[in-house]
């Protein structure tokens, strides 16, 4: 046999004798003895580093059914990406690490529906206990021009949906945009016989408010900011509240000019006694916003205390109440039911000075996986595919330990939504939404609230 | 080496296993990659996702080695197997119509259809790692291909195989100070090593 036929055949010999094993591991001499949950928290934005996940993650190991999993699978809570990018790099990883069972998270919209897609190839059920935006749930080209949040179910074309993705905490729209618009209706102080008559000629003194959304890029503000204001901005029921909107701005914390968006606050909101303000957004650029506000409240004869900001839900944080205007932020959490669920928690909220929010959710989507891991070991089919049928069969009635969950289409039905004020320096509820978009009030800090 | 010395020993080793048996062998491995592919698509996955995953892997040379084998394999190693099975006397004797050497088509056909298989071996790898692993006392593949069972079957054999050859290979060039083509040839008439060394 010729020399050069020889070597070529000992190349060939060598490269099949290489092995992948990185890429492509060998169960039985791989490190990972379990399956895993990955449960991703952020600690952004919280000066305690306090993540919800992260606790909830902790809490979960003492509980029943994560118990009966011992030696088949554990949970692995795991730092959440700040950005975009370093969200895909995430979800890559665990896509590429064979013993992910499940993915709780992740904590923004943005990075969640920049991983959903790379989770759903390898067939990962992602429980979503933060995650809100309607953009999530849905399949489409995120490097195009992304649909309006409308077409997302137009019914003649509606868009596919991720399979793999399951949300506990309802979705943005219209839970939130209905908790929105009746919590600036409330403050407002506008009742629904005190309408102004649109056939009317005589000029009405309407109320002015001013919409801001954040559209940061970095982190996916955008993703999670989009279908709200968009929603906001539609005049299409009695309770919108489009028609006072008298200025709608967008900004992006990495490009905003803080002074000319402030300028821009005080010009238009010069007239009104009431300074409303509706922040969609996430705390980064709200503290910006309020911090230059309190900076040149002086100069103007301004007083942050005629502010009034009504915030969305991930703005639910005690550190926004320290400029001193009034606060109401709109939430799903109801950090009673938490405190009720998972005692521990109260010593945390106390010592950490943290308002209770994902805690709840992030304990039951991890219940919710053991409780269908446990019925797939008793299967002998405990993998991906198994919780994936396990959770899309059970979907109408998932138990959790603080909540049953209602998940049709991968959307949490039927959640109640809540608004929050200062009450004594913290965030407390103040009342629920009603089915009619009206706010029942609750609790004991109503009068300081108002 | 002589030019046409070199050109009749591929003809003998290699061309000569260029023949239609050759093809149905590729459909067969093709057969079988394709019930991988639906056994697959059964279990709820995409084979898009899959294939997508497979190209961008290679494309971080991640699953290249085993692809290049098994193409050197299809395109090098199965024409010479196939060659040699030819070539014995009882085969070509008894059945005379039987591993007649083609060109043209037949080659391309193959060519193609090892390109296939190759890639198809990259897409099986991404196929079993985005199944996952299960767990039912030992972690194993939630999904397992048959094809890429085949070809690790293949692969401690080959390595026991080549680790001699290379043994004897790196041991005997230094102390032997004689040129690398001899050392080969020594390597490739089988002289036992113990014998060499004594």
């Amino acid at each position: 046999m010729p020399y050069r036929l020889f070597a070529l055949l000992v190349v060939l010999l060598c490269l099949s004798a290489c092995s992948d094993s990185h890429w492509h591991p060998d169960p039985a001499s791989s490190d990972a003895k379990t399956l895993k949950i990955a449960v991703f928290g952020s600690t952004a934005g919280n000066e305690q580093s306090y993540s919800a996940s992260a606790q909830a993650a902790k809490l979960a190991q003492d509980n029943d059914d994560v118990k009966a999993l011992q030696g088949y699978v554990t949970i692995e809570p795991r730092e959440d990406a700040e950005s975009l990018a370093q969200a895909v790099d995430d979800a890559r990883r665990i896509r590429d690490d064979p013993d992910v069972l499940a993915v709780v998270g992740h904590s923004y919209s943005g990075t969640t529906r920049a991983a959903l897609p790379i989770y759903e190839q390898a067939g990962i059920p992602v429980m979503m206990p933060t995650a809100t935006s309607p953009y999530v749930m849905y399949k489409f080209d995120e490097h195009g021009a992304w649909p309006g949040f409308s077409e997302l179910e137009n019914r003649e074309a509606p868009y596919p949906r991720f399979r793999n993705a399951f949300r506990l905490i309802p979705g943005d729209v219209p839970s939130q945009v209905e908790a929105i618009e009746a919590t600036t209706r409330k403050s407002l102080k506008l009742e629904p016989e005190e309408e102004p008559n649109p056939d009317s000629t005589a000029p009405a003194k309407h109320p002015r408010i001013m919409l801001v959304c954040d559209i940061t890029k970095r982190n996916g503000a955008n993703v999670y900011t989009q279908p709200i204001c968009q929603s906001l901005l539609r005049d299409d029921s009695g309770h919108s509240i489009a028609k006072y909107i008298a200025r709608y701005r967008e900004y992006d914390v990495d490009t905003v000019d803080v002074w000319a968006m402030v300028t821009e606050i005080h010009a238009v909101m010069r007239s009104e006694t009431s300074k409303q303000i509706v922040f969609v957004g996430y705390p980064e650029l709200a503290r910006m916003l309020l911090e230059e506000l309190t900076e040149r409240s002086n100069p103007v004869s301004d007083n942050m205390k005629s502010y009034t900001f009504i915030m969305s839900e991930a703005c639910l944080s005690n550190e926004l109440l320290q400029f001193g205007a009034t606060v109401y932020v709109t939430s799903p959490f109801n950090p009673s039911r938490v405190e009720k669920c998972l005692p521990q928690l109260k010593q945390i909220e106390h010592d950490k000075n943290v308002v209770l929010s994902a805690e709840g959710y992030a304990y039951d989507a991890i219940v919710i996986l053991a409780k269908a891991a446990n019925q797939c070991k008793a299967k002998n089919q405990l993998g991906r595919e198994c919780v994936l049928d396990y959770l899309q069969l059970n979907g109408d009635n998932l138990p959790g330990k603080c909540e049953s969950y209602w998940i049709g289409n991968g959307e949490r039905k039927a959640a109640p939504y809540y608004v929050y004020a200062n009450c004594g320096g913290e965030l407390k509820q103040i009342g629920e939404i009603g089915t009619e978009h009206e706010i029942h009030e609750k609790g004991h800090c109503q009068q300081n609230a108002r | 080496m002589k030019k046409g010395t070199a050109s009749k020993t591929l003809d003998k080793y290699w061309r000569h296993g260029f023949v239609l048996e050759l093809v149905a062998l590729d459909c067969f491995v093709l057969l079988i990659c394709a019930f991988d592919v639906f056994r697959f698509w059964l279990g709820g996955h995409a084979f898009s996702a899959a294939v997508s995953v497979a190209v961008e892997k290679l494309r971080e040379g991640q699953g290249a080695a085993v692809t290049a084998a098994v193409l050197l394999f299809f395109v090098v190693g199965l024409p010479m197997i196939v060659a040699l099975i030819a070539s014995l006397p009882a085969i070509h004797e008894r059945w005379p119509k039987l591993f007649l050497p083609r060109s043209g088509e037949v080659v391309a056909t193959h060519l193609l259809f090892s390109v296939l298989v190759a890639s198809f071996t990259a897409i099986a790898i991404a196929m079993e790692v985005l199944a996952g692993y299960e767990n039912n006392d030992g972690l194993k593949y939630g999904f397992r291909s048959s094809w890429l069972g085949l070809v690790f079957l293949g692969q401690p054999l080959w390595a026991s195989y080549v680790s001699p050859i290379i043994r004897k290979f790196f041991i005997r060039l230094p102390h032997e100070k004689e040129p690398l083509s001899k050392v080969a040839k020594e390597i490739i008439t089988e002289e036992p090593f113990e014998q060499h060394v004594a």
